[in-house]
């Protein structure tokens, strides 16, 4: 669920990955999908995340010239959009706060006092 | 609009009471069509009950001749059909059986505001060019009274569905429609639809849900000459004469307050064209032809393409897959909810592979970083939330996570329901309600309510019943937590895995409010009952919640079917 990596709470970003399973599901490749998503990616933490779940081929950094490189591209897309936690967690750096991931759905609900 | 009750005397009028014809709202267009044959109007009543209104006494009579305890396989759940001769009481509490308005030739003479009517609009050689293209397209559609056509907008998200891809405007109806746009307060066409009625044929009695300019109905009528009545309650009916190639125009009150509808009818009594004089008969033609403008409202098909839209109360995601190039990030408040919804994720044959995420968060908690959509959906949510102040804080989260130049869709619940028996069903939430409501016998407190109802009216707060059949595998889980240990023993078989489908239902009962908790069992409908809180929002007030929000500038403010509906921008 890689879209949590833009997801964060209050001073919590990025959210770190703990990874029990992860799974991998082919979606279409859409290369302006993700030219227009680029911008809105903070790359260190994609890439960490996606570490964190054994996707290690992403460069340690990454600029618009690259959103032309097809190869590129084609990493991006697998880590952004087809590598799945599924269960897990996601650790705010901050507090130490797990929000746990169970079925691949990330549970974000604040108790009474986190509000 | 005027109330239908069973005559007294027995002897025939123009309306028909009709009882044990299935649940008349879905059966309604076979109950027209059975009655077509004697010009008549069908009005859904309450459950298994309707009403039809004829031209005359005598073809009531023959309705009623003809059909009176007559069972109809066409009309579902329906039995021998009951017929009792009705009248209409008109708003003025006058005789049932009013003789025909005379219909006046001016809108202004109807004294409705925002109603406006511009003859010869179009020229004859315009009209006849507009009937000829339209009269060579191949897709029509045939309805039981009458036949339509529908150009532009491939996707319409009000009807909740993605449409067939449609054909473009023609050339002739393009320029009128760029006309059109040259008026006050237009906004772009890009939709039109072409109803054609036969000789006499008339409409039911309705609130348009579409708006071609900002709040405003728009219609050409071609072909034939009609007599548009207009009526509302604690009013006297109006008439207003269409003639041929004139535009008609109905904004603010004459679109939102009044119903409308023409006659069945052969001919029209109209006002005499100098004004003094006796009224003049007016016959109708052949056929009558309307020309309905409009903008499709095309919130997601606005947004850029690739687009990340968050969809804060996605429940089962149903929006997920309504643009296929770009990212949906989905998020409920309910864990089951959420559950149901993330299937759609799984590759076929589990799911649609469709491109979105699902996370079980609060509204009032958006866990996005702020500024990273492109739009928000935030569709039947926002009327949940149980105060001002909360519902300010759900749009503020909205808006923070909204980049400038984003935009949020906001629907909720409007009092101005079309069905008010509909809402006399529910149970206002009064500062006398005790704190969780909804303990007691549902329709005894909307009974009680409906004597010192005008607070709750007043504040829009309501408990409204949702039902759980008892033979959806959830309602058994549900059921115990009713504490109806005997029905929920009996539903109860082999249902160790229901709880997390138990509680998407709870979930789908609740939402992020304060659902009374308790569902209750009513053996009589065979289904376990959940109040659901809802705030019903009054004209003008989605929008007054949205300038109270720092950055925010309403783009678009509209009703559609039951709902009031607000387009906001991040602008900064």
């Amino acid at each position: 669920m890689l879209q949590c990596h833009i997801k964060g709470v209050q001073n919590g970003y990025p959210l770190k990955v703990e990874a029990e399973k992860v799974e991998t599901r082919e979606m279409d490749f859409e290369p302006d999908f993700l030219r227009h998503i680029f911008p809105r990616i903070n790359w260190p933490a994609l890439r960490e995340a996606a570490a964190a779940m054994g996707v290690s081929d992403l460069p340690e950094s990454a600029s618009e010239e690259l959103l032309e490189d097809d190869d590129f591209l084609k990493k991006f897309h697998h880590a952004l959009l087809e590598v799945h936690l599924e269960e897990g967690s996601l650790v705010c750096p901050e507090t130490g706060r797990k929000f746990p991931v169970s079925g691949g759905i990330p549970n974000l609900l604040l108790q009474e006092d986190e509000c | 609009m005027g109330q239908f009750r069973r005559s007294l005397t027995g002897a025939p009028t123009c309306h028909l009471a009709m009882g044990n014809c299935g649940p008349a709202e879905e059966n309604l267009g076979a109950l027209e069509t059975l009655f077509a044959p004697y010009g008549g109007t069908v009005t859904p009543g309450r459950g298994h009950m309707a009403f039809v209104s004829l031209p005359t006494p005598e073809a009531a009579a023959a309705a009623h001749a003809a059909l009176q305890g007559t069972a109809h396989a066409s009309l579902p759940g329906s039995g021998p059909l009951s017929l009792k001769y009705a009248e209409l009481e008109d708003d003025s509490g006058a005789a049932p059986s009013e003789p025909p308005l005379v219909a006046v030739r001016s809108a202004g003479e109807c004294g409705i505001p925002g109603l406006s009517c511009h003859p010869d609009f179009v020229s004859a050689e315009e009209a006849a060019e507009l009937l000829r293209e339209a009269d060579a397209q191949q897709h029509w559609q045939c309805l039981a009274r009458r036949r339509v056509l529908h150009f532009g907008a491939a996707f319409d998200y009000e009807a909740r569905d993605v449409g067939a891809p449609q054909q473009p405007i023609p050339p002739a109806a393009r320029r009128i429609a760029d006309r059109i746009q040259q008026l006050p307060g237009a906004v772009a066409i890009d939709q039109l639809t072409v109803n054609e009625y036969g000789p006499g044929v008339g409409i039911a009695p309705h609130v348009e849900t579409h708006a071609a300019f900002t709040g405003a109905i728009v219609s050409l009528c071609l072909g034939g000459p009609a007599v548009m009545v207009f009526r509302r309650d604690g009013h006297s009916p109006r008439a207003l004469f269409l003639p041929p190639r004139s535009l008609l125009v109905m904004a603010d009150e004459a679109r939102y307050a009044w119903q409308h509808y023409i006659p069945h009818r052969k001919s029209d009594l109209v006002a005499s064209a100098g004004g003094a004089g006796e009224p003049e008969v007016v016959p109708r033609a052949e056929r009558r032809v309307s020309f309905t403008f409009r903008q499709v409202r095309a919130f997601l098909e606005g947004l850029p393409r690739g687009a990340l839209v968050a969809d804060v109360g996605c429940g089962n995601g149903k929006y997920f897959g309504v643009r296929t190039d770009g990212f949906v990030l989905g998020s409920d408040r309910s864990a089951g909810l959420a559950g149901v919804a993330s299937r759609r994720l799984q590759p076929p044959p589990l799911g649609e592979g469709l491109c979105a995420d699902v996370a079980v968060a609060d509204g009032l908690a958006l866990p996005y970083r702020p500024g990273t959509c492109d739009g928000v959906l935030c569709i039947a949510v926002l009327h949940h939330i149980a105060s001002p102040a909360r519902r300010l804080a759900l749009l503020a989260q909205l808006l923070r996570v909204l980049r400038p130049g984003g935009r949020a869709l906001v629907t909720v619940w409007a009092t101005e329901q079309e069905n008010m028996r509909k809402v006399r069903s529910w149970q206002p939430i009064t500062a006398a309600s005790p704190a969780g409501g909804g303990s007691g016998d549902g329709d005894v407190a909307g009974e009680a309510a409906g004597r010192d109802g005008s607070e709750a009216v007043a504040s829009g707060d309501y408990f409204v019943p949702w039902h759980l059949p008892f033979h959806r595998a959830e309602a058994a889980a549900a059921a115990r937590a009713a504490g109806g240990g005997a029905a929920a023993a009996a539903l109860g078989q082999g249902s160790k895995q229901d709880s997390a489908s138990a509680a998407a239902a709870a979930g789908a009962a609740g939402a992020a409010a304060p659902a009374a908790a308790t569902p209750r069992l009513d053996s009589s409908k065979g289904a376990v009952v959940f109040q659901r809180y809802y705030h019903l929002f009054e004209r003008g007030e989605l929008e007054g919640l949205v300038a109270q929000l720092p950055g925010a500038a309403l783009v678009d403010s509209f009703y559609d079917k039951d709902n009031w509906c607000a387009v906001f921008e991040r602008v900064a």
